[in-house]
């Protein structure tokens, strides 16, 4: 008797399951986006006040790194890839929208009294070259460069724009914005960069030739380490209807003031 | 015969080892209390029911639990919903209708191995077969086939055992009377064996709530509220973040140690009520 309660309870489960198996085909309500842990905020914000406005749809954020968000839209383990840079030309198939821009702060420890670098100083920093933080002014110890892992965009673009592509000596390679900006907060001789959205008063930002990373400075291009965030899609194929709409809102300008608010400056 | 007392050196001997495996006894525990009570001591303070309760905001800077419990909990329906069937059926197989020998000692082999592979090669055997092969995507459907995979070796072996200690009497008493195989099965076999179906699948709820990188690479980590009676189809396409991933992406990537402590001491609990709950129901139903 209970033998034949629980196989009926597995029978109809199983049928529940082919149940949910025939659903598939109908037009999907989610929005699967992988890639750029530096875009978390902007996504974050992007997508709750998305929901809002259209409660049938889910759209879910995977932090997972820029280049496997661009491989995520490629290959179709994500209806959008985001990349905090932007696509090199061995990256074919797909195709950049880009939603914003965003200044890479270079972010020190709160009690590190040096305040300004110049790009060429942050440059020789992370190549090894100046190795005591005293050689700029600051106090007697070792400096600790932080950077991030092989696949991140925050790290192609600041290597990009200091012009030290695999030139950079880090103490520690750490894979996503969150744990370099805590790293650098435990570390009073710890240098690192992350993106000005993801950046709080744990850390200190330092201006970079004299310039603060604000909206305006990087907006207007003065404050020089900044890169697009984008939104990557296959060129191939049609773009589901959740996730048209999606990339319509967030190239919007309503999403603009969002954007700021997270940090980022918006372009629409 | 005269005893004689133990020499002075044989006596430091026995003394010292003594003291050195009581040392050990004691190291031993005193970890694994300074485990348990450090998680507790940094995450029970911030387990508060606004936490597990609601859907994390980034406009409203909030955090909550709820979207990685629900999606925790669909996991482990889902997974038992079809790893239950195929697990049992296969232990039934092997034990009671499986004649060639070689072949049962292949499988068993096998399941045995497939217990002991770490769990991250599922994940990216998950990944590629489930997500990208069968274009399931990143989605909570691809994280439960691949705990299928994971757990069915669990399932398999335990009901397998407690098939085995069936008394060969029960069946032959069956067949004796003229039951048909199956029916003999079904009404004799497989209800005195139940108590071991039951640790099995406690056995695998504990194995997926503990487990992180295979969903890591399946499941993804999607933070959304997933309401899978309403619709089916999210449960499908939507990736989410059990409470493990969500441990994983507090902790590295969003730098919310408090978070982390918290969601560590839920985990810690649930450890401990599926452990108890697996002694308990085992103990019940062998009576």
């Amino acid at each position: 008797m209970n033998m034949k309660k629980i196989l009926s309870l597995a029978l109809s489960g199983m049928l529940c399951l082919g149940l949910l198996a025939g659903c598939s085909d109908s037009a999907s309500g989610v929005v699967n986006t992988d890639g750029s842990t530096s875009m978390e905020k902007v996504m974050g914000v992007l997508i709750e006040s998305y929901q809002e406005n259209n409660p049938g749809v889910t759209v879910n954020y995977n932090g997972t790194g820029s280049s496997a968000g661009i491989t995520a839209a490629l290959d179709g383990t994500a209806d959008i890839g985001l990349a905090s840079r932007d696509l090199k030309d061995s990256e074919t198939g797909v195709t950049a929208i880009t939603v914003a821009k965003d200044g890479i702060a270079i972010i020190v420890n709160p009690q590190n009294p040096v305040a300004d670098l110049s790009v060429e100083q942050i440059a020789q920093i992370f190549t090894g070259e100046i190795a005591n933080w005293s050689e700029l002014g600051g106090s007697e110890g070792q400096i600790v460069p932080i950077g991030r892992e092989a696949g991140s965009g925050t790290r192609d673009g600041f290597e990009s724009i200091t012009g030290t592509e695999d030139a950079c000596k880090y103490q520690n390679e750490l894979t996503s914005t969150g744990e370099v900006i805590a790293n650098v907060a435990s570390n009073p001789n710890a240098i690192g960069y992350a993106s000005l959205s993801a950046v709080d008063d744990t850390v200190k930002a330092i201006t970079v030739d004299g310039v603060e990373a604000t909206e305006e400075t990087v907006l207007d291009g003065s404050y020089a380490i900044q890169r697009n965030f984008n939104f990557i899609v296959p060129e191939e194929g049609e773009l589901s209807e959740a996730a048209q709409s999606f990339i319509d809102y967030a190239t919007s300008a309503d999403a603009a003031q969002l954007i700021t608010d997270a940090g980022a400056v918006p372009l629409a | 015969m005269e005893m004689q007392p133990l020499s002075g050196r044989r006596k430091a001997y026995d003394l010292t080892l003594r003291a050195l495996l009581y040392l050990s006894a004691i190291l031993t525990c005193a970890l694994l209390l300074f485990i348990i009570g450090y998680i507790f001591w940094n995450g029970l303070p911030h387990v508060t029911w606004e936490l597990i309760s609601s859907k994390g905001s980034y406009i409203q800077d909030t955090i909550g639990i709820l979207p990685n419990i629900l999606n925790t909990i669909y996991l482990v329906v889902v997974t038992l919903l079809i790893t239950l069937p195929l697990g049992v059926g296969a232990a039934v197989y092997l034990t009671e209708y499986a004649a060639n020998r070689r072949l049962l000692a292949v499988i068993e082999f096998a399941t045995e191995t497939l217990t002991g592979i770490p769990s991250i090669i599922f994940g990216l055997v998950g990944m590629l077969f489930f997500c990208n092969f069968l274009s399931l995507g990143r989605s909570l459907l691809a994280g439960c086939l691949t705990l299928v995979i994971m757990t069915i070796p669990t399932i398999i072996r335990t009901t397998q055992e407690s098939l085995k200690t069936v008394p060969q009497s029960y069946r032959e008493a069956a067949l004796g009377l003229g039951a048909g195989k199956w029916h003999m099965i079904r009404t004799v076999v497989l209800p005195s064996s139940v108590d071991g179906i039951v640790t099995g699948c406690i056995l695998a709820v504990g194995r997926i709530v503990g487990e992180s990188a295979a969903l890591l690479f399946t499941a993804g980590m999607g933070m959304s509220l997933n309401n899978f009676f309403a619709s089916a189809d999210k449960f499908i396409h939507s990736s989410g973040a059990s409470l493990t991933v969500a441990l994983y992406v507090y902790a590295r990537e969003r730098a919310e140690f408090d978070v982390a402590f918290a969601i560590a001491a839920i985990l810690m609990v649930l450890t401990l009520v599926i452990n108890l709950s697996a002694k308990l129901v085992g103990r019940k139903l062998k009576k």
